[in-house]
C-alpha cells in the first residue's frame, strides 16, 4: 500500500509532543521523564518514559515509517551507549535507566505485518502506535491508536483477576475455568 | 449553470447520489418475506456451518454493534452497515450512545448527515431511498433510546435501528430495549474474551436475543473461518447460544482515508478490499434473516 503523506508543520509536531506525552500518561501510566533526548545525527528519542517496570525510548514519526524505525534504532543505539551518563543524571526514583528497555514507534503508516517483523527481528520489545491528524493545521485533532497484531497481544501474564478487571469483563461472572477453558478452545 | 448545481448540491449530496440514486420508486411495501430461507453453502459467511443453529428473525429489530477492540471501528461499522442495509432498500435508524469525541458515528458520517430543523436529528438524505435519522446521545441514554424508540415517528416498527453501543457490561445487562448484537472483534485474546463476556451479559438478559459476530482485519480468510468456527462453537457448547459469523471486514487504504475526510467509505469511494468486506457482511446479515438483497445497479 503507498500513502503520501503531507507534511507535518512544525505546530502541529509540537502539539503531537504534547498530547502522545497525555497519552502515554493518562491512558498507558507511564511517567514521562525526558523530552527529546540526543540528536539527529547519533540518535534522538522523542520521550523518555518508564512504568517503574521498563524504560520506553518513544520516537514520534512525522514523515513515512521507515524514517521512523531508523530513527527508533538511533535513539535506542544512543541510549545505549549513554546509559551510565544518563544514569548520573537521572535519580533512580524518576527513572532507572538499568530496567530492561522498550522502543514505541508513533506513525502515521505504519505496514501491514510491520509488529510481527519487528517482534521476529529485533532483540528489544517494539510497540507501535498509529496516529491519525484531524481538523485544521492551526487546531488539530489527534487520535492514537494500538497497532497490537492478533498473536502479538499475550494476556498470559496477568491473574485472571487482573484479567477480568483490565478487559471491563468483572460483570459477566466468567469464572476462572470459564477463561481457561475459552483460552483453550480458541487455541491462546 | 454550473453554479447552480453547485449550490445545490455539496460533496455529502454528490456522494449520496452517486451510489444511491436510482430509478426505484420508494417502495414502502417491502416487508420481509417471513418463510423465505437464502441458505448458503456450509462454511460461507450467511451460510449455516455444521451443527450451528442460526439466529432466527425476531420481531425486535433494534441491533446493537458493540466492538469491545476499537470504538471508532465500531462507529465506522454502524455508520456503513447502515447504509449499506438503506441500499438495499431497509429502512435505518441510527443510534449513537458512544461519547467518544472524535470517534462517533457523525464523526464517520461527516458532511453526509445533515441537521433536520424540523425534528432537531442529523439526517442522512438518500434519494429515492429511505432517509436515515441520526440520534446521538450520551453512553447512558438507554432512556432516550427508549423513548425515540417507543415515541418517534421515525421508528414506526419497520425500521432497524443500529445502536453504536460502548463496550459496557453493566449498561448491556440494564438495557431497557430487547436487541439482537453484533459484536465486532479483532483476532486478539483480549478482543474475543471480551465478546464472550458480552454474550454471556446479553445471554442473560434475554436468552432469544441474536448475537451474530463479525471478525476485523484477519490476516487471510481461512484464518477468519478458523476463529470464528472455534468462537460459535465454544458458545454453543457453554451458553447454549447461537453465533452467526457474518464474515470478516478488512482494513485499506480507502477505509483510512474514508475516516480522515470524515466520509463514509460506501459514499464516494471506489471499490475496495475494505468496501467489499463490508458489503459481503451487510449481505449475510440480510440473507440470515431472509430479507431481499440488491446488486449494486439497484435490482434483487
Amino acid at each position: 500500500m503507498t500513502r503520501i503523506l503531507k507534511p507535518v508543520s512544525g505546530r502541529t509536531v509540537d502539539y503531537l509532543d504534547q498530547i502522545c506525552a497525555q497519552y502515554f500518561r493518562e491512558a498507558r501510566g507511564l511517567r514521562i521523564v525526558e523530552h527529546n533526548l540526543g540528536n539527529a545525527f547519533t540518535g534522538r528519542i522523542d520521550l523518555l518514559a518508564t512504568d517503574h517496570a521498563r524504560v520506553y525510548l518513544i520516537t514520534i514519526g512525522t514523515d513515512g515509517f521507515a524514517g521512523c524505525l531508523l530513527r527508533s534504532f538511533m535513539g535506542y543505539r544512543w541510549f545505549r551507549e549513554n546509559r551510565e551518563f544518563l544514569q548520573r543524571i537521572y535519580r533512580a526514583e524518576e527513572i532507572d535507566v538499568t530496567l530492561p528497555p522498550c522502543l514505541i514507534i508513533l506513525s502515521q503508516d505504519i505496514p501491514v505485518g510491520a509488529a510481527a517483523m519487528c517482534r521476529d527481528v529485533c532483540a528489544v520489545p517494539v510497540s507501535l502506535y498509529r496516529y491519525r491528524l484531524f481538523g485544521s493545521e492551526d487546531d488539530p485533532d489527534i487520535s492514537i491508536e494500538d497497532i497490537a497484531e492478533p498473536d502479538r497481544v499475550s494476556l498470559q501474564g496477568f491473574s485472571l483477576d487482573e484479567l477480568r478487571k483490565e478487559l471491563g469483563i468483572e460483570h459477566a461472572g466468567l469464572t476462572d475455568q470459564d477463561i481457561r477453558d475459552f483460552r483453550a478452545a480458541m487455541g491462546f | 449553470m454550473i453554479m447552480e448545481e453547485k449550490s445545490r448540491l455539496g460533496r455529502g449530496l454528490k456522494d449520496v447520489s452517486r451510489f444511491y440514486l436510482s430509478d426505484s420508486p420508494r417502495d414502502e411495501s417491502h416487508e420481509p418475506p417471513k418463510d423465505e430461507s437464502h441458505e448458503k453453502p456450509e462454511g460461507e459467511p450467511g451460510g449455516q456451518e455444521p451443527g450451528r443453529d442460526l439466529p432466527q428473525p425476531r420481531q425486535c429489530r433494534v441491533i446493537r454493534v458493540i466492538c469491545p477492540a476499537s470504538a471508532l471501528m465500531g462507529a465506522y461499522f454502524t455508520a456503513n452497515f447502515s447504509l449499506e442495509l438503506a441500499r438495499h432498500r431497509q429502512k435505518m435508524i441510527i443510534f449513537d450512545l458512544s461519547s467518544r469525541e472524535g470517534e462517533g458515528v457523525q464523526d464517520v458520517l461527516g458532511e453526509a448527515a445533515h441537521p433536520d430543523t424540523a425534528s432537531g436529528v442529523l439526517r442522512v438524505r438518500l434519494y429515492g431511498l429511505h432517509d436515515i435519522p441520526v440520534h446521538c446521545s450520551e453512553p447512558d441514554g438507554e432512556a432516550e433510546l427508549l423513548d425515540r424508540l417507543n415515541g418517534s415517528g421515525d421508528h414506526n416498527g419497520d425500521r432497524w435501528a443500529v445502536v453504536n453501543t460502548p463496550f459496557c457490561l453493566d449498561s448491556l445487562a440494564k438495557s431497557l430495549v430487547d436487541f439482537d448484537a453484533l459484536l465486532l472483534s479483532t483476532l486478539n485474546e483480549a478482543s474475543l474474551l471480551q465478546c464472550y463476556a458480552c454474550a454471556k451479559v446479553i445471554e442473560q438478559r434475554d436468552p432469544k436475543a441474536g448475537i451474530s459476530l463479525v471478525l476485523i482485519d484477519p490476516a487471510s480468510s481461512e484464518q477468519a473461518s478458523e476463529v470464528s468456527s472455534r468462537f460459535c462453537t465454544f458458545m454453543k457448547q457453554r451458553l447454549g447460544v447461537s453465533v452467526g459469523y457474518l464474515g470478516h471486514l478488512l482494513r485499506d487504504k480507502a477505509l483510512e482515508d474514508s475516516l480522515s475526510e470524515h466520509r463514509p467509505l460506501v459514499l464516494g469511494f471506489e471499490p475496495s478490499p475494505a468496501r467489499e468486506s463490508l458489503a459481503a457482511v451487510s449481505r449475510a446479515f440480510l440473507e440470515q434473516r431472509g430479507l431481499p438483497v440488491f446488486g449494486e445497479e439497484g435490482r434483487p
